[in-house]
C-alpha cells in the first residue's frame, strides 16, 4: 500500500515488538484501547520502549522508568523530559500496517 | 513485648530484633511477592498500591546494581530483614546503650527528652505535647502532615496524582526496592498560599517511623505556597538494618518554594543508598540541604528537574568521610525550560582514610534560553590517608546559556594554620577553627539548634572520638 | 632503504603480537566511561582496510631553511627530509620510521611493548599492528635546538586507514620545539580512518613544545592517543588544534614521573555542523612535587557535538602536587551540543588541585559594541572568536598560531 510499511502479522503482537520503519526503530504495543506506535528509543538515554511495561495507557521505560503516553508520545513521567515521537498504524486484513514519513509532531 | 529488658550484647543491639510470632512472615530475612503483599496487607492498602509494590518488586529484581559509586560490594540483599517492626515494640533499656553514644548525645547537647528516643529505647517522645499544638495549628491551615500510609486511605487520589510520578519505581535498583517495601516516612500537602511559618521535623510525629529503612516521602507544595521539611538529626543513629534506601518526592507547583534539609548521621554499618529529586514548576523553587555525616556507604545525589519557566533549583551539600567511610554525594539538575538557573555549593571533608566524592549532572535541554549555572565544589582532604573524588558532568544542548563549574581539592593551608598556632591554639584548636570555617557558609543555612549540634558534632569528629 | 618484508625480527613479531591482542578486543561500547558518549559502533570500522605497513620510501633530501629539521610525508609516504647540518653534526637524528626501527631499535623496541602492553583499546591494538609511516626524533642530552622540527602529513585515502606515528626521544637536559601537521590533501575525496600516536619521552631537565594542528577532510575520521612520560624537572608543552574530520576521538596522557615535572596540556577546537569532537586530556601524577596545568577552549557551531573530558589523578605518594585543569565552550548557534566532564581522583591531601568548566555563548554586550563602532556582526563575531583563541596561542612559534587562527576563520566565513 502506498505510503505504508507491512511491520508485522496482527498475531504477532502480544504485547509489544520492535520493528524497523523508515531505517528507524520502532515499538509497537497492543492494549484494550488498541495498537500503537512510538520510536522505539527512549528521549532520556538509549533504551528501548518495546522492552518497556505497559501499564493504563502509558509505557514505562525500563531503564529508568521514564513514562510516555501510548496514543500521544507526551511525557508523562520524570526522568525523561522530551516527547517521543507517534506512527499512524492501522491493522487489515489481520495485518499491522505503520504509515511511512508520516510522524505526527508530538 | 513491651516492658521486657533482656541482658543483649552490643553486637545484637545493634542488629537484632524480634519479629512478632505471625505466621505470614515465615522467612524472617530476604524478600518474595508474600512478603510484599503481607506488608500491603498489613498497611490496609487498596490493591492499586499493591499492584505498583509488585510490579516494584519485579523491577528490583530484574535491575542491576550500579557499575559506579561507591563500594557496594558487601551488601547482601538476602541477609536483610524487609519490615521492620515500629519503634513502639523494642525491647531494649537505656542501661544497654553504649557509653560512647551517650557520650555523644551529652557532647552535642541532644536534650534529655530526645536521647532515649534517639537510641531506640521504648519511651515515647515527650514531644508529644509540642507536636500536638503545631499539628493543630497545620489543620488549620489545610496542611497535610502525615504518614505516608495515612495518606494512601485518606486522600487517595492526591497520592495517586503523584506518588512515583518524580521517582518512578523504574528509575534504579534501589528506587525499586523501595516502591516494593516502603514503610513510613511523610506525606505532605501544602494548600494554594499557604506558607508554614514553622520547619516541618520528621522526628516529632507520634507515629515516627521515621529512622525506618524504606521510608517513602512526598511533599506537594501547590501554587505560591512554601514549606520547610526537615530530616534526621545530628546524633548518631543506630538503625535496625544495615540498609537505609529511603525515596524523596517533592512537588513545587506554580510559584511555590520547598525547602528540604537533611542531617544524616547513621551509624557506621550503615548503607544509605537514597533517591531524592524534586520538579520545580514555574517560578517554583526548590532548596535541597544536604548533610552526610554517619553511614558507610552512602549514594545520595539530591536533584531537581526544572519543568517551568523561572524556576530555580539549589543544593546544599555537606560530606564528612572518616575511617571506612564513603561518601559519593552530589546534585543533579536537569534544565527542561528556559529562564532557569540553578546553584549547587557542595563541601567535603575526608580524613582518617574516608573518600568523598561529588558527583554531578547539569544537563540542559536543547531549544531553551537564558539558562544559567554555577556549580562550586571545594574539597579538604585532612591527611595523607584519606581520598576525595569529583565526577561533574555538564552536558549542554542550548546555546543561550551561562554555565560555570568549578572544584578545588586542598588541605588544609599551612599558612592558616601556621597563623593560628602563632596566635596561642594548638593544631587540634586551628584544625578545627579552619574545618569550621570552611564548613560554615553551609551550617549558616541550617536553622539555628541543626547548627549548633552540627558544630558540635565536627568538633567531635575532628576529635575522633565519636562512636 | 627497507622494504616491508624486509622489517627487523622485532617489529615483524610486534606487529604479530598486536594483531593477536587486536583480534581478542572489541570495539569500545558505550557502557565504557570513556566512550559513553562517542558511539563507534555505526562507523563502519570493520570495512576500513589498513594501508600497507611501511611503504617504503625516497625521500628527497632538503635543506630545511630556517627551521631545525623538517619531514614530509604524502600519502603513508615520506617524500622529503631534511636536518640542518649543525644538528646532525652533534648527534640529532630526525628519521622515517622504517629507517628508525633499524638504528633505533633498543629505544623503539621498548617504547612499542610498553605501549601495546598499555593499549587500552582495539584503536591502539591495531595501531601497533598496522604502523604505516611516522618519524623519529632523537636529541642527545644537553642539546638545546631552538628552531623548531617540523612535521607534516598529507593524508588521502578512500576506505583505508593509516596508522601515523611519532617517536620523540629527549636526552637529559636537550630542549626541542615540534610542529606537526595532520591535513587532508586538497582536493582529497576523503573517507579514510586516520589512527595516530604521537609518543613522547622527556629525560630529566629536557624540555619539549610539541604543537600539533589536525585538518583532515569532512569525511575522515580521526582517532589519535599522545602518550607522554615527563621526567624529573622536565617540561612538555603539549597543544591541540582539531578543526577537521567528521569525527575525532583524541587523547593526551601524561604522566609526571619525577619531582619538579611540569606539564602544560593546551588545546583548541573548532566544531561545526556535522562533526563529532571528543577529546580527553589525562594528568597523572605519579611523583611527588609535579605541577601540570591543562586549557582547552573549544567553539561549537549549531548542528556540531564536542565532548571534553580531563582527569586529574593524583597517586597517594604524589605529595605537592599543583594541578589544574580548565575547559571553555563557546557556543555559535543554535543546536550545538557541548558536553564537559573534568574529573578529580586525588589520592593525596598535600596538593592543590582544581578545575573548572564554562560554557556559554559571545558576549552580547560586547558584540553590540563592536557593531556600534561599524563592524558587520560577522566581523564582531569573528574579532570575538579570535579573541577568545588568541590567549592560549600567545607561546605558540608565529607560523602555528597564524595557521591555526587562519583555520577558525576559515571555518566561521564557511558557516557564516
Amino acid at each position: 500500500m502506498d505510503g505504508w510499511v507491512r511491520a508485522a502479522s496482527a498475531e504477532e503482537l502480544v504485547s509489544t515488538m520492535s520493528v524497523t520503519v523508515d531505517g528507524a526503530p520502532v515499538a509497537l504495543f497492543r492494549t484494550e484501547e488498541g495498537i500503537f506506535a512510538l520510536d522505539d528509543v527512549c528521549s532520556h538515554e538509549y533504551s528501548l520502549l518495546s522492552e518497556g511495561d505497559v501499564w493504563a495507557g502509558e509505557v514505562y521505560c525500563q531503564k529508568h522508568g521514564s513514562r510516555f503516553d501510548l496514543r500521544t508520545g507526551a511525557v508523562t513521567g520524570l526522568p525523561a523530559t522530551k516527547p517521543v515521537g507517534t506512527w499512524e498504524v492501522k491493522v487489515e486484513n489481520g495485518e499491522i500496517w505503520i504509515a511511512s514519513r508520516a510522524r505526527k509532531p508530538s | 513485648m513491651k516492658g521486657q529488658s533482656p541482658v543483649v550484647e552490643i553486637a545484637e543491639y545493634q542488629h537484632g530484633y524480634h519479629f512478632p510470632d505471625e505466621s505470614v512472615f515465615k522467612t524472617k530475612k530476604g524478600l518474595n511477592e508474600e512478603i510484599v503483599n503481607a506488608i500491603s496487607h498489613r498497611k490496609e492498602e487498596p490493591e492499586w498500591m499493591r499492584q505498583f509494590r509488585l510490579r516494584s518488586l519485579a523491577a528490583f529484581r530484574k535491575k542491576p546494581m550500579p557499575n559506579w559509586g561507591a563500594d557496594l560490594s558487601d551488601l547482601d540483599f538476602e541477609n536483610l530483614y524487609y519490615y521492620a517492626r515500629p519503634q513502639e515494640q523494642q525491647s531494649r533499656s537505656w542501661e544497654d546503650v553504649p557509653a560512647n553514644i551517650k557520650e555523644t548525645f551529652e557532647r552535642i547537647g541532644i536534650p534529655e527528652a530526645e536521647r532515649k528516643f534517639l537510641a531506640g529505647v521504648g519511651a515515647q517522645y515527650d514531644s508529644e505535647m509540642v507536636y500536638h499544638s503545631i499539628k493543630e495549628d497545620l489543620t488549620k491551615q489545610g496542611v497535610i502532615f502525615t504518614d505516608p500510609e495515612t495518606a494512601v486511605r485518606e486522600h487517595p487520589d492526591l497520592v495517586k496524582q503523584y506518588f512515583g510520578t518524580v521517582i518512578p519505581y523504574l528509575d534504579n535498583k534501589f528506587a525499586a526496592l523501595n516502591s516494593a517495601v516502603w514503610s513510613g516516612g511523610s506525606f505532605v500537602y501544602v494548600p494554594k498560599g499557604v506558607k508554614v511559618e514553622i520547619p516541618l521535623q520528621a522526628y516529632f510525629r507520634i507515629n515516627a517511623k521515621s529512622f525506618g529503612q524504606f521510608e517513602r516521602t512526598l511533599i506537594i507544595a501547590d501554587e505560591g505556597s512554601f514549606v520547610h521539611y526537615i530530616e534526621g538529626c545530628t546524633a548518631p543513629v543506630y538503625a535496625t538494618e544495615s540498609l537505609h534506601s529511603a525515596v524523596v518526592e517533592i512537588i513545587a507547583l506554580e510559584g511555590a518554594r520547598v525547602r528540604y534539609t537533611t542531617i544524616q548521621n547513621w551509624s557506621n554499618d550503615v548503607y544509605n543508598l537514597v533517591t531524592k529529586r524534586a520538579v520545580a514548576h514555574k517560578d517554583a523553587i526548590v532548596e535541597w540541604v544536604d548533610g552526610n555525616i554517619g553511614a558507610k556507604r552512602t549514594m545520595k545525589y539530591p536533584s531537581i528537574w526544572l519543568m517551568g519557566e523561572g524556576a530555580h533549583g539549589e543544593v546544599l551539600s555537606i560530606a564528612f568521610a572518616g575511617k571506612g567511610q564513603e561518601q559519593d554525594t552530589g546534585a543533579k539538575a536537569v534544565h527542561a525550560a528556559s529562564h532557569t538557573s540553578s546553584i549547587v555549593t557542595a563541601k567535603s571533608i575526608s580524613r582518617g582514610g574516608g573518600i568523598s566524592s561529588y558527583r554531578g549532572l547539569l544537563k540542559v535541554n536543547e531549544g531553551l534560553h537564558d539558562v544559567r549555572s554555577r556549580v562550586v565544589c571545594d574539597a579538604l582532604i585532612l591527611d595523607e590517608k584519606s581520598r576525595s573524588n569529583t565526577y561533574p558532568y555538564m552536558e549542554i544542548d542550548s546555546d543561550d546559556v551561562s554555565i560555570e563549574h568549578e572544584a578545588r581539592v586542598s588541605r588544609i593551608s599551612e599558612d592558616q594554620l601556621f597563623y593560628l598556632m602563632s596566635r596561642g591554639m594548638s593544631e587540634q584548636e586551628a584544625s578545627l577553627m579552619i574545618v569550621s570555617g570552611f564548613l560554615d557558609p553551609l551550617v549558616k543555612q541550617l536553622p539555628m539548634e541543626y547548627a549548633v549540634e552540627l558544630n558540635r558534632l565536627i568538633e567531635l569528629e575532628m576529635e575522633g572520638t565519636v562512636g | 632503504m627497507m622494504t616491508a618484508a624486509a622489517e627487523p625480527v622485532w617489529m615483524r613479531t610486534l606487529r604479530s603480537k598486536a594483531r593477536a591482542r587486536f583480534e581478542g578486543m572489541k570495539w569500545p561500547a558505550t557502557s565504557e566511561e570513556e566512550w559513553r558518549r562517542t558511539d563507534v559502533s555505526r562507523l563502519g570500522l570493520d570495512s576500513y582496510v589498513p594501508v600497507p605497513a611501511l611503504t617504503p620510501a625516497c625521500p628527497r633530501e632538503t635543506e630545511p631553511g630556517a627551521a631545525a629539521a623538517v619531514i614530509r610525508f604524502q600519502a603513508n609516504k615520506c617524500i622529503e627530509v631534511g636536518l640542518a647540518g649543525q644538528w646532525r653534526e652533534a648527534g640529532v637524528r630526525l628519521l622515517p620510521l622504517d629507517n628508525a626501527l633499524e638504528e633505533f631499535e633498543a629505544p623503539l623496541h621498548t617504547l612499542y611493548e610498553k605501549a601495546l602492553a598499555d593499549a587500552d583499546n582495539r584503536f591502539l591494538a591495531w595501531h601497533y599492528a598496522s604502523l604505516s609511516h611516522g618519524a623519529l626524533i632523537w636529541v642527545p642530552p644537553g642539546l638545546e635546538i631552538k628552531e623548531p622540527i617540523f612535521i607534516d602529513f598529507e593524508e588521502d585515502g578512500t576506505g583505508t586507514m593509516s596508522a601515523p606515528h611519532v617517536a620523540v626521544l629527549l636526552g637529559a637536559g636537550s630542549r626541542a620545539s615540534v610542529v606537526q601537521r595532520i591535513a587532508a590533501r586538497k582536493g582529497a575525496p576523503g573517507g579514510m580512518l586516520c589512527n595516530a600516536v604521537v609518543d613522547m619521552r622527556l629525560a630529566d631537565a629536557a624540555g619539549l613544545q610539541y604543537w600539533e594542528q589536525q585538518e583532515l577532510a569532512p569525511t575522515d575520521l580521526y582517532v589519535r592517543h599522545v602518550r607522554a612520560e615527563v621526567g624529573r624537572d622536565s617540561t612538555l608543552r603539549h597543544f591541540d588544534a582539531e578543526f577537521g574530520a567528521r569525527w575525532a576521538k583524541t587523547r593526551v596522557d601524561c604522566s609526571l614521573d619525577g619531582p619538579g615535572a611540569e606539564a602544560f596540556l593546551d588545546g583548541a577546537y573548532y566544531c561545526g555542523a556535522g562533526q563529532h569532537m571528543d577529546l580527553r586530556t589525562v594528568q597523572r601524577h605519579r611523583s611527588p612535587k609535579a605541577t601540570s596545568r591543562a586549557v582547552y577552549k573549544g567553539a561549537v557551531a549549531g548542528g556540531g557535538r564536542t565532548i571534553f573530558q580531563g582527569l586529574i589523578e593524583v597517586a597517594p605518594g604524589a605529595s605537592g602536587t599543583d594541578a589544574y585543569l580548565t575547559n571553555r565552550n563557546l557556543i555559535l548557534g543554535e543546536g550545538a551540543r557541548s558536553d564537559s566532564i573534568p574529573t578529580l581522583k586525588i589520592g593525596n591531601n598535600d596538593v592543590k588541585c582544581s578545575h573548572g568548566s564554562t560554557t556559554g555563548r559571545l558576549n552580547a554586550e560586547e558584540l553590540f559594541y563592536l557593531e556600534s563602532r561599524g563592524l558587520s556582526d560577522a566581523d564582531a563575531r569573528e574579532m570575538l572568536v579570535v579573541g577568545y583563541f588568541e590567549d592560549i596561542l600567545t607561546l605558540a612559534p608565529v607560523g602555528f598560531k597564524a595557521g591555526a587562527l587562519a583555520a577558525i576563520k576559515g571555518r566561521l566565513r564557511a558557516a557564516a
